[in-house]
């Protein structure tokens, strides 16, 4: 289980995550929703390592985590996709997906993940041997989602998905996820896009301005007149 | 042999020796951004270690050792003169200033230690001479172009083909996504220090028993030459580097016909053409380097 407590993030002065508190259960997929600006970002880069906390902590299954090197933290099973994808773009999709791995040894498994990823996203099996620079925004961020996979993560961090796709495939998006979830893999998924994230959430935080807003179920969320005036566009 | 060939093939020659040190420079660039200074002066010292070796044992090992001294100077740069200031955000221009620091310091340990004399290499390999249709050659040159290229070769294959050269590439790429995915971005750039490092010295050790000399002042020469060899070809990419010291080689030569004793100049006046005619050169990119 993944657990922050109380945590504080700073880029200089700038005050980005000021006491955000939030779990994640084993194989649970909770959804964070905000705002441009809102701090999802940030607490995606502190949960893999990037950004380490000025206060509180992070804890993984038990084991405080938060100051830990990126590297170290994928071995513990933690991987992302991060936000504009940042696949390596002179790289085919097969060595992306291969580094996606690099933290492994098991050649079996790596095969075996490799054929569960091509079967998630059978166009990255068609272009696997083209540079990923070339591919498609939804391509690659199809790739970036391939390459956390292949680290075998049990929770995987998702920072907007669906940006930058084709309404039509936004949709095939959100059902890929929910897949991968019913698979066993626990998701931590920041995106702007709320209604459909809160659809296929088992959980859900409202986040604005660094601070946790709400909580609840995905349903209760989608629900709340606060939630639809702010993030659903209605009422 | 007409002079024509014959000043090909000696610039094809001494030129591949620039494309080891160009190939250290853009090794060294294409994952830092710093142009290491320091280049020129790792090579000096990796290669008058080599030369005491060698006097004791044969060329091979005077070799092996020289490619392991500099890789070791080499890291050391790296962990002592780079990596503090990265740790800290200094700005690019800060970390360059600070091999440059580095260079001095190593050019003065090895003024210390083996003095300001030039040292003559000993005939270390057969002088034979052979005709390979209109080609004439000895062995020596036969064997600084099989190195040279074998190791290019070698290169490649690291680079392309094994783990640690995947881990290369996605650092080049995207750094902190080479790290979410476990690459340890820190060792990474030491150890490409250390590999760059250690092609200039063996770079220094072909010209050593080509000119049958080494000295500071040679090595220093040599530095520059591969360093207007990278920006010739286009600094960070790889292709570019083997291109540029090859071309520079070949220029070198068929230039020194008309300024005889001005050959060095040659170099720095190609080094100042491309950067007015196309500063990121032959195969670079205009604003990212590629590896
Ligand atoms: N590198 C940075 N340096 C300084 N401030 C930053 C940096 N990155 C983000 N911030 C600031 O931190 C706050 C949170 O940013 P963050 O990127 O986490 O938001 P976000 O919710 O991901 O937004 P978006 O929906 O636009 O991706 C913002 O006020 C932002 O301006
Ligand atoms: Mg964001």
């Amino acid at each position: 289980m993944l657990e922050l407590e109380e945590l504080h993030v700073y880029y200089g002065n700038v005050h980005a995550l000021k006491g955000v508190s939030l779990k994640v259960a084993q194989g649970e997929l909770v959804v964070v929703v905000g705002a441009n600006g809102a701090g999802k970002t940030t607490l995606l880069r502190t949960v893999c390592g990037v950004l380490h906390p000025r206060g509180g902590r992070v804890s993984w299954n038990g084991e405080l985590i938060s100051g830990l090197a990126p590297q170290r933290i994928v071995r513990r099973g933690i991987a992302a996709s991060p936000d504009n994808r940042q696949v390596f773009p002179r790289m085919t999709v097969m060595e992306n997906l291969e580094m996606g791995a690099f933290s492994r040894r098991d050649r079996v498994g790596i095969r075996r993940d490799l054929e569960t990823v091509y079967g998630l996203f059978p166009v990255l099996r068609d272009r696997r041997g083209q540079v990923a620079g070339t591919l498609s925004g939804g391509e690659q961020q199809m790739l970036a989602i391939g390459r956390a996979l292949m680290a075998a993560p049990k929770l995987l961090l998702m920072d907007e998905p669906s940006m930058g796709l084709a309404p039509r495939l936004v949709t095939t998006m959100f059902e890929t996820i929910h897949r991968i979830r019913d698979r066993g893999t626990g998701i931590l998924l920041v995106e702007q896009n709320a209604r459909l994230a809160l659809g296929i959430a088992d959980r859900g935080y409202v986040l604005e301005t660094g601070r946790v807003l709400l909580s609840g179920t995905g349903d209760e969320l989608s629900e709340n007149h606060l939630v639809r005036q702010a993030y659903l566009g209605g009422e | 042999m007409s002079l024509l060939l014959e000043q090909l093939v000696n610039g094809v020659i001494i030129g591949s020796v620039y494309s080891l040190i160009a190939l250290g420079f853009s090794l060294i660039f294409s994952i830092l951004e710093v142009i290491n200074f320091a280049h020129g002066s790792i090579l000096v010292m990796g290669t008058l270690i080599g030369l005491v070796v060698l006097q004791r044992t044969n060329f091979w090992v005077g070799l092996l050792i020289a490619a392991l001294a500099s890789g070791l100077l080499g890291a050391l740069v790296e962990k002592a003169a780079i990596y503090p200031l990265r740790l800290r955000r200094a700005p690019l221009g800060a970390q360059f200033i600070s091999t440059i620091g580095a260079g001095m310091m190593i050019d003065i340990a090895a003024l210390v230690i083996f003095g300001p004399k030039t040292r003559p290499f000993p005939p270390s390999l057969p002088a034979t001479q052979f005709a390979l249709g209109p080609v004439r050659g000895s062995v020596v040159e036969l064997a600084i172009l099989g190195v040279s290229l074998g190791l290019m070769a070698l290169l490649q294959v690291l680079v392309n083909r094994t783990r640690f050269g995947k881990a290369i590439r996605a650092t080049v790429q995207n750094p902190r996504a080479a790290a979410m995915f476990g690459v340890d971005v820190d060792t990474v750039n030491t150890l490409t220090f250390a590999l760059g490092s250690a092609l200039a010295a063996v770079a220094g050790m072909l010209m050593g028993v080509y000119y049958n000399m080494a000295d500071l002042g040679t090595g220093f020469l040599a530095g520059m030459k591969g360093f207007v060899a990278a920006v010739f070809g286009g600094i960070g990419s790889i292709p570019g580097a083997v291109l540029g010291g090859l071309a520079l080689g070949v220029a070198e030569d068929i230039g020194a016909t008309w300024l005889s004793s001005y050959r060095d100049a040659v170099a720095f006046i190609i080094l100042i053409v491309i950067l007015l005619v196309r500063p990121q050169g032959i195969l670079g990119h205009p604003e990212r380097q590629k590896v």
